[in-house]
């Protein structure tokens, strides 16, 4: 039987053609200069970031406040919970609140792993979410203190005892 | 003297749902000169701008609703409709587990930037898939770039029939 046919193809050209030059653009290799340029359009978009991120926070908290004493949380609310939290989680490092990426990390983990939910999972929702907020209302940059890296401790530890 | 890229020779098409990401990332683009940028937030969308044609580079998330980044790559690569089966691809997602990198890259992804990203390493791809394209592999299940990103030592048997370090006579 004839061996399956494997093709090399040389890579296109065009764009380093039409792009690549001496005189006019962003260097191939970024300077200093140039990164503090796009640094630039990262902090201008960082109070958009943080009014989004806290609206988002304050709607989950009022979904999981919305559920009746011992009353487990719905298909529908852990989806939105992991959906939330990967998107924080996508968007906090970038924004200089990397405690907020590993905090929403940490919740979406913990709201992907859940087979069959119990009132368990929303109280370690709620922390997540009070601790997420709490990280974004002092604008915690930067990974914290001590303080914060306990408080990570402890939520992972949570997530982990109440599977 | 140093090489530059002119970005408003390039033109972007970036999917992703989030709209703070979406704008983010648009504005990095244009501050880099680009100005041809099409924005969409879902497949489908996507689906529409790459049929028109006229885009050099996606630049996609993993959640795409309603079908995903990879079958965007999936169509880029492997649909005979594709009006570029060579186009850079950039997955820029906040899935950066191994799974997700192996899955995008099997699906024939140039890079893959985990979020959050830096504006640096986003650069830093978007410069590779520009000014230093790699060559494409096709082969049975797979086309897209080549997959092997390091030449490591092989220490086993020689079975090629000629040396492959032999200098021509």
């Amino acid at each position: 039987m004839a061996k399956p046919k494997v093709q090399i193809i040389q890579p296109s050209l065009d764009l380093r053609k039409r792009a690549v030059n001496f005189k006019t653009g962003f260097g191939v290799i970024l300077t200093p200069e140039e990164t503090v340029k796009l640094q630039a359009v990262v902090e201008k978009s960082s109070d958009g970031f943080v009014r989004q991120i806290a609206a988002k926070l304050k709607q989950l908290r009022e979904a999981l406040g919305a559920l009746d004493d011992g009353e487990a949380p719905h298909a529908g609310l852990i989806e939105r919970v992991a959906s939330d939290a990967l998107e924080i989680k996508g968007l906090g490092g970038t924004f200089k609140f990397p405690l907020l990426t590993q905090i929403a990390k940490s919740l979406h983990d913990y709201a992907g792993q859940i087979k069959e939910a119990n009132v368990w999972h929303g109280v370690i929702f709620a922390h997540h979410i009070d601790a997420l907020y709490v990280v974004l209302a002092q604008r915690i940059t930067g990974l914290g203190g001590k303080v914060e890296a306990e408080l990570l401790k402890a939520l992972r530890q949570a997530s982990t005892k109440y599977k | 003297m140093p090489e530059k890229i002119d970005f408003s020779k390039i033109r972007f098409l970036i999917c992703d749902p989030n709209a703070l990401s979406l704008t983010m990332l648009g504005d990095i683009l244009s501050m880099l000169g680009a100005n041809y940028v099409r924005r969409v937030n879902d497949f489908e969308k996507a689906m529409g701008v790459l049929k028109e044609g006229n885009i050099d580079i996606v630049i996609t998330e993993y959640d795409l609703p309603t079908e995903g980044g990879n079958k965007l790559c999936d169509y880029i690569r492997n649909d005979p409709a594709s009006r570029d089966r060579l186009m850079p691809i950039i997955m820029l997602t906040a899935r950066s587990e191994e799974q997700y990198v192996i899955e995008a890259r099997d699906h024939g992804v140039n890079e893959f930037v985990a979020k959050p990203y830096t504006v640096d390493s986003l650069y830093k791809r978007l410069s590779s898939v520009i000014a230093y394209p790699r060559p494409f592999i096709s082969a049975p299940g797979y086309f897209g770039p080549d997959r092997r990103r390091k030449q490591m030592p092989f220490n086993g048997k020689e079975r090629r029939g000629v040396d492959p370090n032999a200098k021509p006579s």
